[in-house]
């Protein structure tokens, strides 16, 4: 990206620093994740208050399919933009933490404490040891 | 690899979002279905996963980004979650 004179301070400047092409990548990929996300979120019954089956569900496919897209990735020559748009976007979008987050406080108010306990476990545990299957997985795919 | 203080960044905020839209009360509109989704598009748990991976295993760092995502996001929805409450 060519550098702007430094002397220019307005806020346009500020516009000619961002990177314009990964933004629409990562917004595009963004875009199908969330829509897939809620998809599933619709598909997976997950009735008021009950365990966050759905949340679950995407946090470790998603963390999963990251795995996977990486170690491929790093077997074929794929850009940038790929990246942003997939892992990023894609993946980043699908995968939600805040919903995690306030999910556990939900359960935990609740006074399910088992439940927030296993689902965090479950969540994280589940979530570090996807990431390296779908790894592994990807790095053995010719 | 640095830390990866960016995700969590977004991470945090969405969380603290995403507790004071609901803490609010409010009903289920268009809108609140549009914020809520889109914190839930804002933030990522994948990237957490795989950033915590790739700061080594049995690292100091690895385990910090894992607990100050975890303890950060939960405190930050209960934050938020009481401040609209």
């Amino acid at each position: 990206m060519a550098p702007s004179p430094p002397s220019s301070r307005s806020s346009a400047s500020v516009f000619r620093h961002i990177d314009w092409a990964a933004l629409g990548a990562v917004a595009g990929g963004g875009l199908i994740g969330s829509a897939a996300r809620t998809g599933v979120t619709m598909w997976v019954p997950t009735p008021q208050g009950s365990f966050p089956t759905a949340v679950l569900v995407v946090n470790l496919t998603g963390s999963f399919l990251l795995g996977l897209y990486v170690a491929r990735r790093e077997r074929a020559i794929t850009g940038r933009r790929s990246l942003q748009f997939w892992a990023i976007g894609v993946l980043g979008s699908f995968t939600t933490f805040s919903a995690f987050g306030f999910d556990v406080v939900r359960l935990t108010t609740a006074g399910r404490l088992l439940a927030a306990g296993s689902y965090v476990a479950v969540s994280v545990l589940g979530g570090l040891a996807l990431v390296l299957a779908g790894s592994r997985i990807g790095a053995a795919i010719k | 690899m640095d830390f990866p203080t960016g995700t969590l960044i977004v991470n945090l905020f969405g969380a603290l979002g995403l507790g004071l839209l609901v803490g609010a009360g409010t009903p289920q509109s268009t809108l609140t279905l549009t914020v809520a989704g889109f914190l839930s598009g804002f933030t990522t748990f994948s990237t957490w996963m795989i950033e915590t991976i790739r700061l080594g295993p049995r690292s100091l760092r690895a385990l910090l980004n894992l607990t100050l995502s975890l303890v950060g996001g939960v405190a930050a929805a209960a934050i938020g979650f009481t401040l609209t409450n």
